[in-house]
């Protein structure tokens, strides 16, 4: 009998590649623990609603009228009027395919906000609405990437996203690496480095991927910080990848969140005019949270309007993003304004979760630095904690023993003993003998203390399982 | 962090000019320091201008995105957003006064009406603390709130906006299953189901696995639906096309699938798949149950998966003809997991609810292993999830009211209206084209589409070959500017070469239609006359 098409020997080797570890063994284990009916503290994704965040009140009524506009009777004004206004922006309602790179006027919007923002103006014909950032990064990797001899720099750790996609495509992927002792920082000549490495082996580097505020490390760069890459990216000819989805979840004030966009346009000629960037944003984040609709947008900065249609016309062929999620984002670019009817709830709303997000990033870099060997950089920005677990080389043989990475062995029994899901550090890339794992910050404040105090004992009892002093002290 | 970077910044231009110079392998390390001094504090020093092309220009592209095509919204439909634009900025600029799209399925963009029971389930998810409101006890139907809360229960919290499980939310799978079942009576697995962001992304993953290199090769309809010429070229494939035969209502033979299987092979091409459109987009034949049962033999004994476009599986429009999925003609035939494997797209775009917008869709995937559909999971993971408010509606269509719900009798008029106004349309629009000198077009039985054939008189091609155009694409952008109407060419989907077609949809409301077809009319005769022969 002939071997069968999709058998898995015959498939696709880019697929086979692929690692996204947010969803792979942890979860799956834990997946299954659940089903037995343990209880389990999903921390392993940024997905804010799971976890118990409320939408806010707003936008949840505006498109729900798009829906059925007969129900007037129980909305305020604003809602309706904005429910019209976007209904109005659509060709057909929310049931028509749109144009495929997003609704014009949302687009517009969009264009908008980011002049308010940055302080130069923005072109609707270079943003386009995606189904979530994510894919706007496929998208834009698939144009870059040509066959393995095309690299692109990301750091480590990174968003597996980045590595997952990379491996699809058949490209290459240049680490370079965060400094944790410098806050996660960005060393420039590291970069070089990586980069000449990459060169030295016919690997043409052709794109630097920041994300920034980061995930899984949460820090935030600093405008000197951006410089210096955009920069090297000039210098380097590469296109810039910014991934930009945390830049409304700031937990510190010495570096509040400046865009890559307003940085190169700060620097003026050459730069501005000549380095290619990508910016990408999205609706899963924020305050907001909705990672369920799916909305995101990404702004292309100084590439030929020829490449663009080709973008383009990739774009078209997945028809069009869809229509709920683009209001989404035109009403999280579009907020609220002083005077409306809404703008008071909706401040309580979004303030309220951010404040608490700053007060439980503090908590659980705090709680996890109060453990025995753990270190933990604090929470700058984004979603998440990514604390260093410095496991003994006894808890290391261990996991070698059960054929698991040691990190993997170490967040597996925490899940068990806890039900705290979490997903190993070696998901994220770190660099060789130094583990970690990500935990995000979502969690309800209520709960927070408990979960910590579940952690400690559970590590604390872990350590001196494999630390044995006591072996040591008998020599 | 700031001191740090800044610091070693410094030490930066030096290195990288020392590495630049030494560095002999890389063609993008033309030295830019023209100088030899290094600065980093003055920007329009023109020691730092770049002598190398940037990084993303059109030539440096991934050559597989330049290589793709997709018509539906090609070329021709630029143009007729010109001149949208035109006749909004300047009134009485054309002879016509409004652009008619009938090159895309997007009905709901031309006034077809949302099934009303779908979107009061959708706005009650969507906004669930409205459903304590005694208001709304009003406003909704009773079954309608009933279902929202029963979706409610099977989210996690109730919480629309979080991200699901990779192949959706596994209580909605589970209605899906049901559903399948019920139309096929053969059972369905929820497992088997992957929910995603219209079946196009599905399609889209069923290419990423199946092909390794160019000389994987997936055979497709001519005419076939560019997504998947698209598709293939994107991921590196090649496309190995069967024709469909428009003298007998482009019926599908397996005696041509496999004359070109086997020419494929001859050429080291490894067949890994056969895509089939049913109803069929462009050409809207709906297959007959033995032509069925042939295929499913033919994919059985040549090893390849069965890729079933579906989506278009409640628009049959004549009564000779209905709908059987290939899994229910798979499984009626004695094939199970083990002998048969099949890909089946479904989809709320099309049907008689049309919600293009909203990106709904699903695969059902069987007859494949587990570490396969393991890696089929993880592919989705990387997406995450696709968008609830798809997945609501992918579940909804595959369970709408039943006899007895409150909303049964609305729900059903809606839909037979729909679909009645369809079938009227279809045959409408094909007497019309038939009617025109020079064209003959097939019945639509399905789908949302005529394919009609023009025969171009020699001088027309003649013309279209100075203009540098094909002469199918000639005529309708011709078209597109006396009258305003959008089609599509056919070349944009394939056709027996020297042979030309159009595609036109169906969806323009039915009092728009006359005036299409008056206007069409007048359009073809002066045409005809410029260039008969």
């Amino acid at each position: 009998m002939a071997p069968k098409a999709l058998d898995y020997e015959s498939m696709n080797e880019n697929v086979k590649k692929v690692q996204y570890a947010v969803r792979g063994e942890l979860y799956l284990r834990a997946s299954e623990l659940q089903k037995e009916g343990k209880k389990i503290i999903f921390t392993n994704v940024g997905n804010p609603h799971a976890l118990g965040q409320r939408p806010l009140t707003f936008p949840r009524q505006a498109p729900f009228l798009l829906d059925d506009p007969n129900v007037g009777i129980v909305f305020p004004a604003d809602a309706i009027a904005r429910a019209k206004h976007y209904l109005s922006l659509t060709s057909g309602g929310l049931g028509a395919y749109s144009d495929s790179r997003g609704i014009p006027g949302v687009r517009k919007e969009v264009a908008e906000f980011i002049e308010r923002r940055d302080g130069y103006p923005s072109d609707p014909e270079l943003i386009f609405l995606t189904d979530g950032a994510s894919k706007g990064v496929m998208q834009t990797l698939n144009c870059v990437i040509r066959g393995e001899g095309d690299g692109v720099l990301v750091p480590v750790p990174q968003y597996p996203l980045y590595s997952a996609t990379i491996s699809l495509l058949g490209g290459s992927l240049v680490p370079y690496y965060l400094e944790e002792t410098a806050n996660w920082g960005l060393d420039i000549n590291d970069l070089q480095q990586s980069v000449a490495q990459a060169r030295s082996k016919g690997i043409t580097v052709r794109a630097m991927v920041i994300i920034n505020p980061g995930n899984p490390t949460g820090q935030c760069l600093s405008e000197a910080n951006l410089r210096e890459i955009l920069r090297f990216c000039y210098q380097e000819n590469l296109v810039l990848l910014g991934d930009e989805v945390y830049q409304q979840n700031i937990y510190q004030d010495e570096r509040p969140f400046v865009s890559s966009k307003k940085v190169l346009m700060d620097m003026g000629l050459p730069f501005s005019k000549e380095v290619q960037l990508v910016s990408f944003h999205t609706v899963s984040k924020g305050y907001w949270g909705e990672c369920g609709q799916r909305g995101g947008y990404f702004e292309m900065t100084n590439i030929p309007p020829k490449t663009v249609d080709e973008i383009y016309k990739i774009a078209s062929i997945a028809l069009s993003p869809n229509v709920p999620a683009q209001i989404f984002m035109g009403l999280m670019v579009n907020p609220l304004k002083p005077g409306d009817i809404s703008y008071e709830q909706f401040v309580r709303e979004s303030k309220g979760i951010l404040e608490s997000l700053r007060r439980r990033a503090r908590m659980m870099t705090d709680g996890f630095n109060s453990c025995r060997n753990v270190v933990c950089n604090f929470t700058e920005g984004a979603m998440y904690s990514f604390p260093q677990i410095r496991l003994p080389p006894k808890a290391i043989e261990a996991a070698k023993r059960a054929g698991k990475v040691p990190d993997v062995f170490y967040c597996l029994r925490l899940l068990e003993a806890t039900g705290i899901s979490t997903v190993p550090g070696s998901g994220f890339g770190q660099k060789e003998g130094i583990f970690h794992l990500r935990t995000t910050i979502l969690p309800a404040e209520e709960d927070m203390p408990a979960i910590m105090e579940s952690f400690k004992k559970f590590n604390d009892e872990f350590m001196e399982q494999y630390e044995d002093y006591r072996g040591y002290s008998r020599m | 962090m700031r001191r740090f970077v800044i610091g070693r910044g410094r030490n930066f231009l030096n290195r990288s000019h020392q590495q630049n110079l030494l560095s002999s392998s890389s063609s993008h390390c033309q030295s830019r320091f023209l100088s030899s001094t290094s600065v980093i504090d003055s920007p329009s020093s023109s020691s730092m201008a770049p002598t190398s092309s940037p990084a993303i220009t059109v030539d440096s592209l991934n050559p597989k995105v330049l290589k793709c095509e997709y018509a539906v919204r090609g070329e021709i439909v630029s143009i007729a957003q010109r001149l949208q634009q035109e006749l909004q900025t300047n009134p009485g600029s054309h002879s016509f006064d409004e652009i008619l799209y009938c090159n895309i399925g997007n009905p709901q963009s031309l006034g077809q009406q949302p099934i009303t029971f779908f979107r009061e389930v959708l706005a009650l998810c969507d906004h669930p603390s409205i459903l304590d409101r005694s208001e709304t006890q009003g406003l909704f139907s009773a079954d309608s709130i009933e279902r929202a809360w029963q979706i409610l229960d099977q989210i996690p919290g109730r919480a629309t906006g979080a991200y699901s499980h990779s192949q959706g939310i596994k209580g909605l799978r589970d209605t899906i299953a049901a559903g399948i079942e019920a139309r096929d009576g053969f059972p369905a697995d929820p497992n088997d189901i992957f929910l995603t962001d219209g079946a196009s992304p599905a399609v889209h993953m069923m290419m990423q696995l199946l092909i390794r290199s160019e000389n994987d090769g997936i055979l497709c309809p001519i005419p076939q639906y560019p997504l998947y010429s698209a598709s293939i070229a994107l991921h590196g494939g090649t496309l190995v096309p069967y024709y469909l035969d428009e003298a007998t209502g482009w019926g599908l033979e397996t005696s041509e699938v496999k004359k070109q299987l086997e020419a494929a092979k001859a050429k080291g091409i490894t067949v890994r798949a056969l895509v089939v459109i049913n109803p069929g987009n462009p050409t809207g034949q709906v297959l007959a149950e033995e032509n069925q049962r042939a295929i499913v033999e033919f994919c059985k004994k040549e090893g390849l998966v069965l890729l079933a476009d579906e989506v278009y599986q409640e628009n049959v429009y004549v009564p000779e003809k209905k709908f059987h999925s290939f899994k229910k003609v798979s499984r009626s035939m004695g094939y199970g997991e083990k002998d048969i494997s099949l890909v089946s797209f479904q989809s709320v775009s099309k049907g008689y609810y049309g919600e293009c917008g909203k990106r709904g869709g699903y695969m059902e995937v069987t007859g494949f292993s587990a570490e396969v559909r393991e890696q089929i999971y993880k592919v989705a993971s990387v997406n995450l999830c696709s968008n609830i408010s798809g997945q609501i509606l992918a579940s909804l269509v595959m369970s709408p009211p039943k006899v007895g719900d409150e909303s049964y009798e609305s729900y059903c008029a809606e839909r037979d209206g729909i679909l009645s106004s369809l079938a009227r349309r279809a045959k409408t629009l094909e007497d019309a084209f038939n009617s025109l000198e020079g064209i003959t077009c097939n019945k639509a039985e399905g789908a949302m589409y005529l394919f009609p054939r023009i025969q171009l008189p020699e001088k027309a091609i003649k013309a279209a070959e100075a203009e540098k155009t094909v002469p199918d694409a000639f005529y309708c952008r011709r078209l597109l500017n006396a009258t305003g109407i959008v089609l599509v060419p056919g070349s944009g989907f394939g056709q027996v070469p020297g042979t030309w077609h159009f595609r036109c949809t169906i969806l323009p409301q039915e009092d728009k239609i006359p005036a299409i077809v008056t206007r069409l009319t007048d359009f073809h005769k002066n045409f005809m006359d410029k260039f008969r022969n």
